[in-house]
């Protein structure tokens, strides 16, 4: 045995116990995000009035949005094939075009709230708002959390040390996609 | 990958494709975008409905299945994720009721009532709207109780007068109402009255 972390070095439920934490931190997400988009999903049922202002959010805005993240996470899985052939430059480089395609989500999402916030559209304009900049600023949270922490595993990875971390963080990344797939239509189709 | 790993977990086949099995993933996923964003283009509601939410929901399967690669991930993962999501739907489900269904006799919304003017007529009008502004904070006690008998009166005229606040309610985009004492917050719903 090496003088790694328990969790790193052994595996009693037939997968590594690092990756089997991350699916229990996704677990425990779903009921953030999918608790925010039910309940989110309730109100829009009773309150007609919010299709008129979804009509003000940026479809196009999200859309560029979607395709960023979806970019970002064939980045991602392709850094996580590159660390499986143990092919470190390559992991090391497709996790910086993902965190590239963080700090582009990002941008684009900055851009939509200047824009809306100074035609009016704050957080306190309608509950529909309050959703908006709740549910985009926590999933934007969280971009911002996978961007620092995927820097500090290429970093790493660099150096040729815990490549298994490369797939810990994808999984974590593709995910973020996943709630972002679902707030796209919630938010910017439905109108 | 670390040797243990190697020694003690079964990760065949985990992640070990070709990069160009991935960019043909990811090209599906951009074309199911495309249909999302052009679906409401055609400005039929059940197909903007299936354009969306249903193509998001395969979407979301795809990159869980060969991105995240559920599909070779251990059976009980998936179990665990999709038990998470019924948790969630049960825990939702049980809060639901309250939240979709506004009517009955022993709910409505204090903040949209609107007292008749018979009530101001004799007085008791402005001293149950206070009541009722108490009652939404929780701190209507005493209060309540010296006065039940013009509190019934009140809640059976209220009742009738609901119906209206709540047909307006229904289509706030037509009616804003100004804030006042009573409507501070038109989306919260306060406790029942019995």
């Amino acid at each position: 045995m090496s003088d790694k972390p328990i969790a790193t070095t052994r595996s009693v439920t037939g997968i590594p116990t690092g990756r089997l934490a991350i699916w229990w931190i996704l677990a425990s997400e779903i009921f953030i995000f999918g608790g925010l988009i039910v309940t989110y999903l309730m109100f829009r049922f009773h309150h007609d009035h919010w299709t008129a202002e979804a009509a003000h959010t940026n479809t196009w805005a999200g859309a560029i949005n979607t395709f960023v993240l979806l970019t970002s996470s064939l980045f991602a899985v392709l850094a996580h094939a590159a660390a499986e052939r143990k092919d470190t430059e390559r992991a090391f480089k497709f996790l910086w075009f993902t965190i590239a395609g963080a700090g582009m989500f990002l941008v684009v999402k900055s851009y939509e709230y200047t824009t809306e916030i100074s035609h009016g559209f704050h957080m306190f304009r309608d509950v529909f708002w309050s959703f908006y900049y709740t549910a985009t600023g926590l999933h934007a949270v969280h971009v911002i959390a996978g961007a620092i922490i995927m820097a500090i595993v290429a970093s790493a990875v660099r150096k040729g040390k815990e490549l298994q971390r490369v797939e810990y963080i994808g999984i974590y990344w593709h995910f973020v996609d996943v709630v972002w797939i679902f707030l796209f239509p919630l938010l910017y189709i439905a109108k | 990958m670390t040797q243990d790993h190697a020694a003690t977990v079964d990760d065949a086949h985990h992640g070990g494709h070709p990069d160009s099995y991935y960019i043909k993933i990811w090209a599906i996923l951009l074309v199911l975008l495309l249909i999302s964003v052009a679906g409401p283009m055609l400005e039929n509601p059940v197909i903007t409905l299936i354009t969306a939410f249903g193509v998001a929901v395969v979407k979301a399967v795809i990159v869980c299945a060969f991105f995240m690669h559920l599909y070779t991930e251990k059976r009980y993962v998936t179990y665990l994720l999709l038990v998470a999501l019924f948790i969630m739907a049960m825990m939702f489900s049980g809060m639901a009721p309250d939240v979709t269904h506004m009517e009955g006799n022993n709910w409505f919304h204090v903040n949209n009532v609107r007292l008749p003017p018979a009530v101001h007529h004799h007085g008791e009008g402005e001293h149950h709207g206070a009541e009722t502004q108490h009652a939404a904070h929780g701190q209507d006690t005493h209060h309540k109780d010296m006065h039940q008998d013009t509190h019934k009166k009140d809640i059976k005229h209220g009742n009738a007068h609901l119906t209206t606040a709540h047909q307006q309610h229904k289509d706030p985009a037509q009616s804003h109402p100004e804030p006042t004492a009573t409507n501070k917050h038109p989306e919260a719903t306060p406790p029942a009255h019995h």
